[in-house]
């Protein structure tokens, strides 16, 4: 398990150090503007000159290559061009509202695709299964805004039931918290559920096949736990390769969710310093992205371990 | 071939009977002897698929009954409809897979065509149970074999983990499988295949059903360790009083464990008699090629052909008119064999599928 | 894919190549539907201006917000500005944004592709890791750290998703060129003399098309929901000019007063995706069949 974590960090490391450094590269041929856009549109070139020197924008690239890399391995990820407060800061603070959005997004995903995925697998090539073929394709095509909006105009505008914006936490009001969190979680969800019920038909239409779930029926068992027990235990692999592959979407997803429904979380964050040119905490996410994609990929991995037995010892 | 062999057999009712039926050697000259009402019966049971061509029908018109205690060899090539006709019998073919389209099969009277699949669920595992021919992929990989058996036996007995276990480590001792505490705790991939077929037996016989289908259960193991298993449900057959419906297409296998034989080809049985009876006067000319194209050893030097039936046995599209066998038949008459479906009908103490019968004088093995 | 290597037999079966595979995809319905729109939607913005009712610039304060009438077919956005219009001029913006991005993502993972599959092999292992990290890697997290740095814009931000498009490419390209290697005719082509460039542009490359034809309409279906994300966030094209995203996010701005302003550009960019996908499935069958032909 230990040899597995140090591989993937292994393997995403030189990726983030490509990628912040394209970054790095990209801001010297942007140089000027960048300057420009942090001192202010209509700042004089003297105003200019200074901001660009105050933000080390005129030494050499691999130096300040190097010493972001440096101080990241110590904690410190610089601090905002805009307000010149700790990149870590805003982006910790932000964090746990972007992981509760992303959890119930999962599970709402999870929750719409597996009665689905079942459902198709159980009636292959009639009607259902083509329905549901056709939903899934659908739900995949819908980028995560469009099905926010419209959840927007159904429930809060034409029903009023829940809110639109903001964030309650969790510890404050859990009720509360619940209300906001529903729609942007669907929102971000329904896109996923489209891929995972496509996954889980075939994986279920796979197992269903085996000899095993045969055995099952043939001992008697009770559907529920042919389904449930055997067929689920051994469809869950593949199930876990797409979820782990899809999280990464979902970290995205979310980022434009978070827009759509005013949620402070890390994704806003980024997007708003995107639009100033913050490169610093632009930078901070793209990090912090890679480090949650490794963990939830060490999860995943877990997981499979506890699916299948073969992986074991 | 002489062996002595007592099945017993005792049915919980009112009153305890005994019924012994002892078979002096395997071939019982007389089946249901012992009076008391066959275990299975399977009449008119015909069963359709659906292809990629649409519904075919896969075994038609199926005949035969197994009396209590005995053991009924169901022969056939691949393509006859035997494994059809067991999975149809334990209930195992429903929509969307197919149908059965006619027919009724009796345990112990209870006709399990009319059941829902609630009440059929019930049946399997508690009364009937059945093995089948690979056994390492028929043991779900994600378990251990433990819990695979207590699962069963806490499903139709209903007791607590504990007992279940128990009797699971129990049913792996009595298949012979040593160390059966430890042996509960692995999981399928980790024992061989002979090892996997005696647990599907401990996974089928946990609940002490009273008919056992076996489907070619040891086609797919080694030759050594084939008379093992055979020797092991021939063993369990005795202790438990059970029934047995033996899939095979080894005749070797149907002379050795095998009171009663039906021969399937082309979807229907063309023959059924006592094994004895099959062996030494066929009465279909099938099964006289069959016993024909067994290599048996001969004195003398001279090399042997080995035997074969000219031509292939038909798929589910293209049967032929008449009596199924008449292209490949060596004492084909047209159009007496062409015409209509041959009946089942009695010969002597066979029951065949051939109008030219009484005239054909066929040769067993002697 | 384990070979890419066509058939060069020009006597095969049911006619000639481009025939029976025209013949194949038309018969995925779905396909064939959605390859007519996508084709409706490029001579639409082809068109352009010549095709709009009404000046797809032109603000009337006094006609905002407006559901469908006979003067605004599909009614007005937050300035006044028919939205039939704009949606028209739109199609220009997502087709560019396609084919900027799908391009850029073609060029360069083709071309890291076959670099990495073959010749350096050397080369082959940091490549293939590098691209696998960026794969794991969420796309628009990706985009945005580009953008940020580009700043924002239409061109940017289709850079952006071009790059992060392009690893589904560099695998293709590089399978086939690992594959290729081993085959018959490129041992004999390098007897002959033939450049190794050569051989893997000349022979490789076009052997290879029908996948990367399939992955194209993929990526292609990617880009339309990446333009329109990106607009929507303000990252993409600027105002004046109309984009879909950008259509959607005007009218989520004033969504309280009307909430049908969203709907047209909505749904332009939810069936563009869907047919670009349905394409892609089409266009599979076809190279599926192809191989099975052989």
């Amino acid at each position: 398990m230990l040899k597995l974590a140090t591989h993937r960090i292994l393997a995403l490391i030189p990726v983030l150090l490509v990628v912040l450094f394209l970054v790095m590269l990209l801001v010297d041929f942007q140089g000027g503007s960048i300057a420009q856009s942090v001192a202010g549109e209509f700042a004089p070139p003297e105003v200019v000159e200074a901001t660009t020197k105050r933000l080390n924008l005129d030494a050499p690239l691999l130096e300040r290559f190097g010493s972001y890399v440096w101080s990241a391995l110590q904690g410190d990820l610089g601090v905002s061009w805009v307000n010149g407060g700790s990149v870590l800061d805003s982006l910790v603070t932000a964090l746990p509202i972007t992981i509760s959005l992303t959890i119930v997004g999962l599970s709402a995903a999870l929750a719409i695709a597996i009665p689905l995925g079942i459902t198709a697998a159980l009636n292959r090539g009639r009607f259902l299964d083509r329905s549901v073929t056709l939903i899934s394709s659908i739900s995949i095509a819908l980028p995560e805004f469009v099905s926010g909006l419209l959840l927007v105009i159904i429930f809060v505008l034409h029903f009023g039931v829940l809110p639109a914006t903001g964030y309650v936490p969790f510890t404050e009001n859990p009720i509360g918290w619940a209300e906001h969190m529903l729609l942007p979680g669907l929102a971000l969800g329904i896109g996923l559920s489209g891929h995972l019920a496509r996954q889980i038909r075939a994986a279920m239409t796979d197992v269903l096949e085996q000899d095993f779930v045969r055995t099952a029926r043939a001992m008697g068992l009770r559907q529920r736990a042919v389904l449930g027990k055997h067929a689920g235990r051994n469809a869950a692999a593949p199930i876990l390769t797409v979820l782990g592959l899809q999280t990464a979407h979902l970290l995205g997803g979310a980022v434009i969710v978070e827009r759509v429904f005013a949620l402070p979380g890390y994704g806003s964050v980024a997007v708003e310093a995107v639009l100033r040119r913050d490169i610093p905490v632009v930078q901070g996410a793209v990090l912090l992205t890679a480090v949650l994609v490794l963990i939830v990929n060490l999860m995943v991995d877990i997981s499979y371990g506890y699916v299948n037995p073969k992986l074991r010892s | 071939m002489k062996r002595a062999s007592g099945v017993e057999s005792r049915h919980v009712s009112e009153e305890v009977v005994f019924a012994e039926s002892f078979a002096t050697d395997v071939f019982d000259e007389s089946p249901g002897a012992d009076g008391l009402p066959d275990l299975l019966e399977v009449e008119d049971l015909t069963v359709e698929i659906q292809t990629d061509s649409g519904p075919r029908l896969v075994v038609e018109d199926i005949n035969f009954t197994i009396g209590n205690g005995k053991t009924l060899g169901l022969v056939g090539e691949s393509g006859s409809g035997k494994t059809a006709t067991a999975l149809a019998i334990a209930g195992l073919i429903r929509p969307p897979t197919g149908s059965i389209t006619k027919g009724r099969v009796l345990l112990e009277g209870r006709d399990l065509v009319a059941m829902s699949e609630r009440q059929l669920a019930s049946v399997r595992g508690l009364d009937l149970a059945m093995i089948f021919q690979e056994p390492r992929r028929s043991l779900d990989p994600s378990f251990t074999v433990g819990a695979q058996i207590a699962e069963v036996v806490r499903r139709h007995r209903g007791w607590s983990r504990k007992r279940s276990w128990r009797h699971a480590v129990e049913m792996l001792d009595r298949v012979r499988i040593p160390s059966p505490e430890r042996r509960a705790h692995a999981y399928p991939h980790m024992l061989s295949g002979g090892m996997c077929q005696r647990v599907m037996i401990a996974l089928a016989l946990s609940c002490e059903p009273r008919l056992l289908i076996a489907d070619e259960p040891t086609t797919a193991l080694d030759v050594t360790i084939q008379r093992e298993i055979l020797k092991l449900i021939r063993e369990l057959q005795i202790e438990m009083g059970l029934t047995v419906l033996f899939i095979t297409h080894d005749l070797g296998i149907v002379a050795e464990m095998c009171d009663e034989v039906a021969i399937m080809y082309g979807g229907q049985v063309v023959e059924r008699a006592p094994a004895m009876d099959l062996f030494l006067r066929p009465a279909h000319p099938y099964t006289e090629a069959l016993l024909k194209s067994i290599p048996l050893p001969q004195s003398g030097s001279t090399r042997q052909e080995l035997l074969t039936i000219k031509g292939v046995p038909p798929g589910l599209d293209d049967r032929p008119q008449g009596c199924r066998f008449h292209p490949r038949c060596a004492y084909v008459q047209s159009p007496l064999c062409v015409a209509e479906v041959p009946e089942m009908h009695t010969q002597a103490l066979n029951d065949c599928r051939c109008v030219r019968a009484q005239d054909l004088a066929l040769r067993g093995i002697v | 894919m384990a070979t890419l290597i066509q058939n060069s037999d020009p006597k095969e079966p049911g006619g000639s190549r481009p025939a029976s595979a025209l013949r194949r995809f038309s018969s995925n319905k779905a396909a064939f539907i959605s390859m007519v729109f996508l084709l409706l939607v490029l001579s639409v913005a082809l068109m352009g201006t010549w095709l709009t009712p009404s000046d797809p610039y032109g603000v009337d304060t006094a006609v905002r917000l407006q559901g469908p009438s006979w003067a605004h077919w599909l009614g007005t956005d937050a300035l006044g500005r028919d939205t039939l219009s704009r949606l028209i001029i739109g199609s220009r913006t997502s087709l560019t944004a396609v084919a900027i991005a799908v391009g850029i993502a073609l060029v360069l993972g083709v071309a890291l592709g076959l670099i990495a599959g073959g010749g350096g092999r050397f080369l082959d292992a940091p490549l293939s890791r590098f691209m696998d990290g960026l794969l794991s890697l969420p796309p628009l997290v990706l985009a945005l750290a580009v953008i940020g740095a580009l700043g924002p814009g239409l061109t940017n931000a289709m850079i952006a998703v071009g790059l992060v498009s392009s690893p589904r490419f560099f695998r293709l390209a590089r399978a086939a060129s690992a594959s290729a290697r081993k085959e018959l005719y490129v041992e004999a082509l390098t007897a002959l003399g033939c450049s190794r460039s050569r051989i893997l542009l000349k022979h490789v490359v076009p052997n290879a098309s029908g996948p990367l034809l399939v992955e194209s309409s993929v990526a292609a279906g990617h880009a339309v929901m990446a333009e329109a994300g990106l607009s929507f966030l303000g990252l993409g094209a600027r105002p004046p000019i109309p984009s879909w995203g950008g259509m959607v996010q005007g009218g989520f701005a004033y969504i309280y007063d009307s909430s049908f302003a969203l709907i047209p550009p909505a749904v332009a960019i939810v069936v563009t995706v869907l047919a670009f996908m349905y394409v892609a499935d089409g266009l599979r069958d076809v190279v599926a069949g192809r191989r099975s032909q052989r």
